[in-house]
């Protein structure tokens, strides 16, 4: 994979590009890590603290499969678009249609719900000095349009942080488990509850926290699949997903067992910044403050990338004409996508200043599952109209369809862990979801040209 | 009124700066080009860039 | 107020504006570095002009000897989700007077959101398979089907190349589209930002670009078929 355009010297960073430590942490940090600074937590208050734990190391068993049914078809379909692409190339423009709006409601909501922590860690730290009752509004309006502004401005804002700034959001978390386990904190470690309480609600709710579990790994398939233009279809085992997992699959237990032994599970359950609520109980102010630029600096990162791949998803979708073309302007200065960044502003504000934190992040998650859903289906249909000996694939991933069946049953799980105390949230979403496809049918579908989308020189697929 | 109560000012009128500009600069840039030019290819037509039009 | 809180307040608005002052001085290094981007192609031609594009990216325009115009544009594209940062080079060559030449294009891996491309304008699909690996929209403005035959070899040759995006020939001209560079993984999956490692274009990678002009261009040169005939026969 050599970059031979600009000469030596690029070949060189080229090289640097793949071996270098920016690459190491951008596999943990930026959109995913965000999930250990708030979210997950709710899982132990839906099931108890081995709930939690569980949840974490089950929807790590997902990720892996969705990780795996994921390179095959990226290595395949040489156009980049992530599963957006895939879905045009492999079924269909109904398919694509609502893989798109997945793809922007799960960022949209990512978005909001990384905007309502931040107002939650200024209202928490402001409390911390007698300053209680913060408006957080300003705070989380100023996030999402801040950033938004930022990213409208496109190829005119570059930032470059440093890559030390950077790696703390990972550092902070380690350190934080290294601290309290060389006894830093004021409070012990106390993990009682265990033996006491160790399943509150049963077995049930072992089920009900996959539902946060998830919260874990969202995004991961989009953070390790930013692919190249021109990629040599890579054959072996996709190492930066997996070590992307396993990055995700330490931080997510350290974290368990943090904030598990530090704060009672109850008020762990209804945290809005469980690793900064870890660090204050341990006393320690510079913990307090590392864990505070971990928390601000991941939920921005994270809500940075959110408004640009949603709106870069909505832009897509206006210009395949799945959405009025209006949405598919590329601004003349900036080359952004800037109606569909403005366009998603509003809704996200709504979400973040009218909805509570826990059902943001679980219209967020039920999104990411659909996403996940279609790939099953969307996996059987590609091995049957295309088997592995008729066109030429990159990574073929072992064990079809063990996989394809692990996370259809995983899913299932986890919409019935939605069910069990968000069923509401449920239902709308699916409502929505069948309303914009009914939409999509009678009314959008005249205006989609269809044979433009699928230019992969494949032979005619199996059955047609 | 203490710093959190300057913060919390500080990040309305920031928010209306913000939203303001990307206002502003949506509504200058579609009264400015033509929406042909924005939404479709062409801007890839085969045109020297002298005769694009000037911001 | 006490003095730990005042003190901890001071430290986090000094370490804010310090970040802010790094943000704002390596922006302007940045766009100012992006000027110098075409200077060393400027060598290639006798009397060219470089202006700096809208958005801070240079624009080069030169007259060839034989009377035709060549523009060079460097395009920034961060617009396909879940694809890192790609920095396009555009080159158009344009003749005075229009040619004899259908208007056909080829995009390769097309995913819709090339909104420096000319060939989705095109009204017509075209039919044209030049590989099994590469996918390919070829569209144009009903070409005959002996105007696609001799189109064909040219964009085989062409499109050997796998930095290739678009080959376009019109009466008009001649449209190059080449990847120059490609976006900083580590920069984009952390804070979508753009970083291309690319201090100046060298002047090799826009002669691989003009000898591709010309060889599409040349396809239909009834008036050299010498030069026709020696790279039909030219090894692929």
């Amino acid at each position: 994979m050599a970059d031979t355009t600009a000469g030596g010297g690029a070949e060189r960073l080229s090289l640097l590009r793949v071996l270098g430590p920016g690459h190491v942490w951008a596999l943990g940090v930026g959109i995913v890590l965000v999930g250990e600074y708030m979210g997950w937590n709710f899982s132990v208050g839906k099931g108890g603290m081995i709930a939690g734990l569980v949840a974490c190391w089950v929807a790590g068993l997902l990720y892996t499969c969705v990780a795996m049914i994921d390179s095959e078809v990226t290595s395949t379909v040489a156009a980049a678009g992530g599963q957006y692409a895939q879905a045009k190339h492999i079924v269909g423009p109904l398919m694509a249609f609502n893989v798109g709006l997945f793809l922007v409601m799960a960022y949209t909501m990512l978005e909001a719900a990384n905007a309502i922590t931040v107002g939650f860690l200024l209202d928490t730290v402001a409390g911390m000095q007698g300053h209680t009752g913060l408006n957080q509004q300003p705070f989380i309006i100023l996030a999402i349009l801040g950033l938004a502004w930022l990213n409208y401005r496109g190829v005119l804002a570059t930032l470059s942080f440093n890559l030390v700034i950077t790696g703390i959001a990972f550092i902070a978390i380690i350190v934080l488990f290294l601290a309290v386990e060389f006894g830093a904190s004021a409070v012990p470690l106390d993990f009682t509850a265990i033996n006491t309480e160790a399943l509150p609600y049963g077995w049930l709710g072992v089920i009900a926290s996959l539902h946060f579990g998830l919260w874990y790994y969202l995004g991961i398939e989009g953070t390790c699949q930013a692919a190249e233009e021109v990629r040599s279809p890579a054959r072996s085992l996709p190492y930066g997903t997996m070590a992307g997992i396993m990055t995700l699959l330490i931080a997510a237990t350290l974290t368990w067992y943090v904030c598990s032994g530090l704060i009672p599970w109850e008020y762990l359950g209804g945290s809005g910044t469980p690793l900064f609520d870890a660090a204050r109980v341990t006393g320690s102010t510079s913990l307090m403050v590392l864990l505070f630029i971990g928390t601000a600096f991941a939920t921005l990162a994270s809500a940075n990338g959110c408004i640009n791949d949603a709106s870069r998803a909505w832009f897509s979708m206006g210009r395949d004409r799945y959405l009025p073309i209006w949405f598919g302007a590329v601004h003349p200065r900036y080359r952004t996508p800037y109606r569909s960044i403005l366009f998603l502003v509003p809704i996200a504000l709504i979400f973040a200043l009218g909805a509570p934190l826990d059902q943001v992040i679980t219209f967020s998650i039920l999104s990411g599952l659909l996403g996940y859903t279609f790939m099953t289906f969307n996996m059987m249909m590609f091995r049957r109209k295309w088997p592995v000996a008729s066109i030429k694939r990159g990574y073929v991933h072992p064990f079809h369809p063990l996989p394809a069946i692990v996370l259809l049953v995983l899913c299932s799980t986890a919409y019935f862990a939605v069910f069990l105390g968000y069923g509401t949230q449920l239902i709308a979403m699916m409502c929505f979801y069948i309303i914009a496809s009914l939409w999509f049918h009678f009314w959008r579908y005249r205006f989609v040209k269809r044979g433009d989308q699928f230019t992969m020189p494949w032979p005619r697929p199996v059955g047609y | 009124m203490d710093i959190w109560n300057y913060l919390e000012y500080a990040a309305w009128v920031l928010s209306i700066l913000f939203a303001g500009y990307m206002l502003y600069d949506t509504v200058r840039v579609d009264t400015t080009y033509d929406n042909e030019l924005l939404t479709s290819s062409r801007e890839g037509e085969l045109e020297l860039t002298a005769e694009r039009h000037e911001i | 107020m006490t003095l730990a809180t005042a003190a901890l307040l001071l430290f986090a608005a000094s370490g804010l504006a310090a970040l802010a002052f790094v943000a704002v001085r390596d922006n302007r290094r940045a766009l100012g570095e992006r000027l110098g981007l075409l200077d060393e192609v400027r060598q290639l031609f006798e009397s060219a002009s470089i202006t700096p594009g809208p958005d801070a990216f240079p624009v080069l325009e030169a007259a060839l000897p034989d009377g035709r115009s060549v523009a060079i544009e460097i395009v920034p594209d961060t617009l396909v989700c879940r694809r890192l940062p790609q920095l396009w080079l555009k080159l158009t060559i344009r003749d005075p007077l229009p040619r004899r030449r259908p208007t056909i294009g080829a995009l390769s891996r097309s995913t819709g959101a090339e909104f420096y491309s000319m060939v989705h304008g095109m009204p017509d699909r075209v039919d044209m398979q030049l590989s099994s690996d590469l996918p390919l929209l070829v569209r144009g403005h009903a070409p005959s089907r002996d105007e696609v035959e001799s189109a064909t070899g040219a964009m085989r040759r062409v499109f050997a190349d796998p930095l290739m995006k678009e080959a376009a020939i019109t009466p008009k001209g001649v449209r190059i589209v080449r990847r120059l560079a490609e976006g900083s993984r580590g920069a984009h999956v952390l804070l979508r930002q753009a970083k291309f490692a690319v201090r100046a274009v060298p002047a090799r990678f826009v002669m691989e670009a003009l000898s591709a002009a010309e060889d599409l261009a040349m396809a239909f040169e009834i008036e050299r078929p010498d030069i026709k005939a020696r790279l039909e026969t030219a090894p692929q």
